[in-house]
Formats: structure tokens, C-alpha cells, sequence
């Protein structure tokens, strides 16, 4: 079968994309989000662990 | 009080990073291949994405309301009877995961290790484990997913490198071959076992730390998504994706692969008994989450009765419910992954977008704090 070097680069490059844009997701909502709550948020028994 | 225990960040991840691999380690990578052919890696990457974005919602609906898991803030949301008959899909959807997760690892025993065994031999007695540590409290299950997760993952890097040498990686080209189709196909697929970790609604006001929510699902579902790449990839590259689509389990089969000589073989039951230790615990978390769930639907004092019952039912429904192995595969590919997307997405999001639009919110900590301790 040929292997289609142009495809092949493609998928690549859509893997990497996805790969920084999910972590750009991640920082972000850590960073302006839920950074907001910490030390304030509470638990269920508002207790540390053991 | 109905779940005395707390639990910290780092059995946070590893809890979440069972649950992941106990599906993904099975018969989910099969299904992808089937899927998304050659590109399954890239659906791997797509479904990780989706599964991180839908994980922000959940970390900030577990923040908006303090305190609170799921099926609690339904009923906040929505009122006592509309929020009850919302909330109660969470607990179905994760007595139908630990159905199929029961389901799933005794089916394979039975195939690989003891053919002329009774499944409901090797099945009830695992139930009986689960439901024993579920009723232990989920502080027992994250310290008992503290030991076997790292050791989980050491094992599937480590027979990734065994296994390398009988990798062609020229198996995985030509990428696109039909398109971007497969691979957009294979991301939703995929986010439906991800997804079962919306799990982390239940641990989140258990956990010492809640607003560290987000990053405990993320760094599980990351290392759940290098697992399962590693096993995609592989299995491509080792046995050409039109073979590895019709592998029951193609982890399983790749460390089956390794051999050294006559010194390093058989590794196939240190995966075996991983698969099993995982399959057993993620069981227990989601048995621990019906039975949670539920008494919180029916206002009870504690969940612990429920455990066992919970477990019988589980385990009537797992022999029942599948004829054959083929029965079980064609749920797990098209059944499941409809409900799955409906509780995982639809209900949160629906929950979310009705909190936003009616100003619902969780009773906030500082009232908290001066209400319960007097402070300020």
C-alpha cells in the first residue's frame, strides 16, 4: 500500500494541535479559574486528610 | 453522616486513573481500532480533549455548590421531585458501568485463563470484593488505589518497551487514509469511557482539597490517555490494525507477545492480575457510588445497606444481560456509548446551563464558616 507522506504530516500536526490545545485548556481554566477558590472552597466535613 | 471518609489529591488521581484503565484496558482499544483504523491515536488525543473540557464543568459545578456532589445538586437545581428523577440517572449509569466492568474482566478470565470455568464463578466472587471494600468507605478504596495505580502504569510502560522490538511502525501509515471521518468518530467513542469519570463529582466534596478537582481529573485522564495510546499504538504497530480491531483484549495479547529467550515470557498474569486488582476496584468505586447516590435520592442515613444488594443486582444483570461474548461487544459499541454521552454531557451540561440561568448556588463557605464554627 502507499504511504502518503502528505497525509501522513497532517496527522501529525492535527495530533500536536490537539495536544496543545487541550493543555492550553487546562492552564487557563486552572489559572483564571479555579485558582480563585483555593484555600476557600470547602469539603463535606470541612476537615483535612488524616 | 453519609460518607465519613476524606480523601486527598493524589487518591484523587489514582482513583480516577483505575476507573480509566479498568475499561480502556479490556476492549475499548479493539473498538477504536475498529473505529478509527490507523488513526485511532489521534481519536485517543480527540477524545482526551473533549474529556478535559467537559471536565471544567464539573469541577465548577463542584465549587458552585460547596459540599455537594451530583446527585445532590440536582435536586438543589431543580427541586425536590424534578431533581430526584435527574439525579437518580447517575447512580443507574454507574451501576450499568460496574455491570459492564464486571462483566468485561470476568469474560475475559474466563476466555484466557480458565475457559472450562463458570463465569459466575470467577464473576461472584469478584463482586464479593468489590462490594466488601465499597462498604470499607472510599477512604480505604483510595489508599488501596495508591499501591496499584502507579504499579498499573509502570506495567503497561513496561511492556510497551518489552514489546517494542516486534513493533513496525510503518504499520501505522497511511494516516487519513479514509479521511478525517474515522477519527472524529472514534473521539466521542472513546469520551464515553473517559467519561465515567464523572466520578469525580461524587469525590470531589470528599476531597480535602476541592478545588483541586480539576487538575486531579486532568492529570488522571492524561495518563489514562498516554495508557491507552500506548496499547493503540502498539497493537497497530505489532499487529496490523485489521488484527488488532479483532483482538478481544490487544494489552493482553502484546504482553503475550514478549519473550526473551526461554528466561522472559509468560508476562501475560502480572497484566492478568493488574487487570484483575483494577477491575475489582473500579468496581467497588462505582458500586460506592450507586449505593451513595441512591441513599441520597431516598434521604437514608447511610448507604452501607445498600452495598450488597447493589452488588447481587449487578451481578444478576451481568449474567443476564449478555447471551455471548458478541452480545457484549455490540453494547459496549453502540448501547452504551448513547447513554453514556446522555448522563456524561447532556445532564451536566443541562444541570449547568439551568444553575447559570436560574442564579442556583451552593450554600458559599464563609456563611458556612461563621455558621458552623462561629467565625468572622
Amino acid at each position: 500500500m502507499e504511504k502518503i507522506s502528505y497525509h501522513n504530516l497532517f496527522a501529525i500536526i492535527t495530533g500536536l494541535f490537539m495536544l496543545i490545545i487541550g493543555c492550553l485548556i487546562a492552564y487557563l481554566s486552572q489559572k483564571y479559574l479555579f485558582s480563585k477558590y483555593r484555600g476557600k472552597a470547602k469539603n463535606i466535613k470541612d476537615k483535612e486528610y488524616p | 453522616m453519609q460518607e465519613k471518609g476524606i480523601i486527598n489529591t493524589n487518591q484523587f488521581v489514582w482513583m480516577l486513573f483505575i476507573i480509566i484503565t479498568s475499561f480502556t484496558a479490556i476492549q475499548v482499544p479493539a473498538l477504536l481500532i475498529t473505529q478509527a483504523g490507523r488513526d485511532a491515536w489521534l481519536a485517543v488525543i480527540g477524545g482526551w480533549i473533549l474529556d478535559v473540557s467537559l471536565a471544567v464543568v464539573y469541577a465548577y459545578m463542584g465549587l458552585r455548590f460547596p459540599g455537594q456532589n451530583f446527585v445532590q445538586y440536582s435536586i438543589t437545581i431543580l427541586g425536590k421531585t424534578a431533581g430526584r428523577i435527574v439525579g437518580i440517572l447517575f447512580p443507574i449509569f454507574f451501576l450499568l458501568a460496574c455491570m459492564f466492568s464486571i462483566h468485561g474482566f470476568s469474560q475475559l478470565v474466563n476466555s484466557y485463563f480458565f475457559p472450562t470455568t463458570s463465569i459466575m464463578a470467577i464473576m461472584i466472587p469478584g463482586l464479593f470484593v468489590a462490594g466488601y471494600a465499597a462498604r470499607q468507605g472510599i477512604e480505604v478504596i483510595g489508599r488501596v488505589t495508591e499501591v496499584l495505580g502507579p504499579l498499573y502504569l509502570l506495567s503497561i510502560v513496561a511492556i510497551g518497551l518489552l514489546v517494542s522490538p516486534s513493533a513496525e511502525f510503518d504499520r501505522l501509515k497511511p494516516q487519513f487514509d479514509d479521511g478525517v471521518y474515522p477519527f472524529l468518530i472514534g473521539s466521542p467513542l472513546l469520551l464515553t469511557f473517559y467519561g465515567i469519570c464523572i466520578m469525580m463529582a461524587m469525590f470531589i466534596p470528599l476531597c480535602n482539597r476541592p478545588e483541586n478537582g480539576f487538575l486531579a481529573k486532568f492529570i488522571a485522564v492524561s495518563l489514562g490517555a498516554v495508557f491507552v495510546t500506548i496499547i493503540v499504538v502498539l497493537s497497530v504497530a505489532v499487529f496490523g490494525y485489521e488484527q488488532a480491531a479483532n483482538i478481544h483484549a490487544p494489552g493482553l495479547e502484546l504482553s503475550r507477545m514478549i519473550s526473551y529467550g526461554n528466561y522472559l515470557d509468560r508476562l501475560e498474569i502480572i497484566w492478568m492480575l493488574l487487570v484483575t486488582g483494577a477491575g475489582i476496584i473500579a468496581s467497588a468505586n462505582l458500586l460506592w457510588a450507586f449505593s451513595l447516590g441512591m441513599s441520597q435520592i431516598l434521604e437514608l442515613s447511610t448507604y452501607k445497606p445498600l452495598i450488597y444488594p447493589a452488588a447481587l443486582l449487578t451481578g444478576m444483570l451481568a449474567l443476564t444481560s449478555f447471551n455471548s461474548n458478541m452480545e457484549q461487544i455490540r453494547f459496549a459499541e453502540y448501547t452504551f456509548p448513547i447513554f453514556a454521552a446522555f448522563v456524561e454531557a447532556g445532564l451536566e451540561i443541562f444541570l449547568f446551563v439551568v444553575a447559570l440561568v436560574l442564579n442556583k448556588r451552593g450554600q458559599q463557605y464563609d456563611n458556612y464558616r461563621s455558621i458552623n464554627h462561629g467565625k468572622d
